[in-house]
């Protein structure tokens, strides 16, 4: 409990701007976009494999970060995950209501930014280091099937077909991931 | 941490944020979002995961998206009041004792950010003031942005006693009592007023704001001269 108020006292640039887009500032809302846009365009080409797709959705996305901004408690999540979370959402549901052959008629050429982004580094550098250290912990297997599964946002189905597994296996191996991990982010 | 929340719906919350559920599973996740300590046990599993997501390159998007967010979004120029007044109802209320300033009621805005704490007015905390006929729900909500020192209006609710003869003027009242215009308003339902170098070291904490009703082109002499519609103080958000 004490970890989860501290990493939620630190200073939230981006939680600030949330607040002022909630208040309705356009101003606010445009510095937000240039200051997390690359970010969250990133994690949906990354879900949907196709830029077009991506900038819709990414497009959706801002549009749900206007009209939800007045909802954002800065004492529950960090502004950058927060909009993360809304980017991730709705490249997921594009990408589960599209046709059973995904669209992948161009090539996704991931672009590497040199300089990350503020944002990229935003999440606190201990924060890092828990995650990173307790999938270490993990079986190889377990930790890599659990973090393809997130970046690609698959249910269990599609992990199991994109792993070529059974899914009562990724079933196991994701839970056991699950549990071992919250025990040890816990410690 | 929850630590009376059963063990399969703390699995459950980390399964849903991490976005593997479907079907039945699925819905009951959806359902379980209804429960406090379960949207938490998912917040906190967004956080935990969220470093993962730094392994996706940043892309820069094509300029097109941002244009048509705008088109989308501030293309007309009403704005969603129904919108801006659930921002509204999430905000308390406190009445004052008898002010200095000669206006009919004051209402103060005590909007405490989520830490409780005041912090100095910065380009991330601005100066927030509610204004309200008083004591009814507030009709304006009026916000200074100190980046480029400009004072946002917006309206919350129609303004029935604005007709076509009178316009509502904008003024602050500072501590010696004596108004000051800070400019009519247009009749849309969001105004924007700059705030010159010699008015800036009046916008304050406690300053408090006001609205009256003018005949066209603003008060003749200076002072209010019309009826008080709306009255606010400044807070610190």
């Amino acid at each position: 409990m004490g970890q989860e108020q501290l990493r939620t006292q630190q200073k939230d640039e981006v939680g600030n701007l949330i607040a002022q887009v909630g208040l309705g500032d356009r101003t606010a809302f445009k510095d937000l976009y240039t200051r997390t846009s690359a970010k969250l365009y990133g994690i949906s080409v990354r879900i949907l494999a196709n830029r077009s797709d991506a900038e819709d959705v990414l497009q959706e996305t801002y549009i749900k970060v206007w009209h939800n901004a007045g909802s954002f408690n800065s004492n529950r999540a960090r502004g950058i995950t927060w909009l993360a979370a809304i980017a991730r959402n709705q490249a997921i549901d594009r990408q589960r209501a599209r046709t059973p052959i995904p669209q992948s008629d161009e090539l996704v050429e991931e672009v590497t930014d040199p300089a990350q982004s503020p944002e990229a580094a935003a999440v606190r550098s201990d924060q890092v280091r828990l995650i990173t250290e307790c999938m270490e912990e993990l079986q190889d297997s377990h930790a890599a099937a659990l973090r393809s599964t997130y970046l690609a946002g698959w249910t269990y189905q599609q992990a199991a077909d994109a792993l070529d597994v059974p899914i009562n296996t990724v079933k196991t191996w994701i839970r056991r991931s699950l549990v071992a991990l919250r025990e040890c982010m816990n410690r | 941490m929850t630590t009376d929340m059963e063990k399969d719906d703390r699995l459950l919350a980390a399964e849903y944020a991490l976005g593997v559920l479907n079907g039945e599973r699925l819905v009951l996740a959806q359902a379980k979002m209804e429960n406090e300590d379960f949207r938490r046990e998912v917040d906190q599993w967004h956080e935990d995961f969220a470093p993962l997501l730094n392994e996706c390159e940043a892309i820069d998007p094509p300029a097109r998206v941002w244009d048509s967010i705008d088109r989308k979004l501030f293309g007309s120029t009403e704005q969603n009041v129904s919108h801006f007044w659930r921002r509204i109802t999430f905000w308390r209320w406190a009445t004052l004792g008898s002010s200095s300033v000669a206006l009919a009621s004051i209402a103060a805005l005590l909007f405490l950010p989520p830490n409780g704490l005041l912090l100095e007015p910065s380009r991330t905390n601005p100066l927030v003031a509610s204004l309200s006929p008083s004591g009814e729900a507030p009709a304006l909500l009026v916000y200074f942005r100190p980046n480029d020192k400009r004072l946002i209006i917006r309206v919350g609710t129609s303004q029935s006693e604005v007709n076509d003869q009178r316009v509502p003027e904008l003024w602050i009242i500072p501590g010696d009592g004596v108004p000051r215009s800070l400019g009519v308003l247009d009749r849309a339902q969001s105004n924007e007023i700059a705030i010159g170098t010699e008015k800036l070291d009046l916008i304050k904490a406690d300053a408090a704001l006001a609205i009256s009703l003018e005949p066209l082109g603003g008060s003749p002499t200076g002072a209010p001269t019309g009826p008080v519609i709306a009255s606010g103080k400044l807070q610190m958000l």
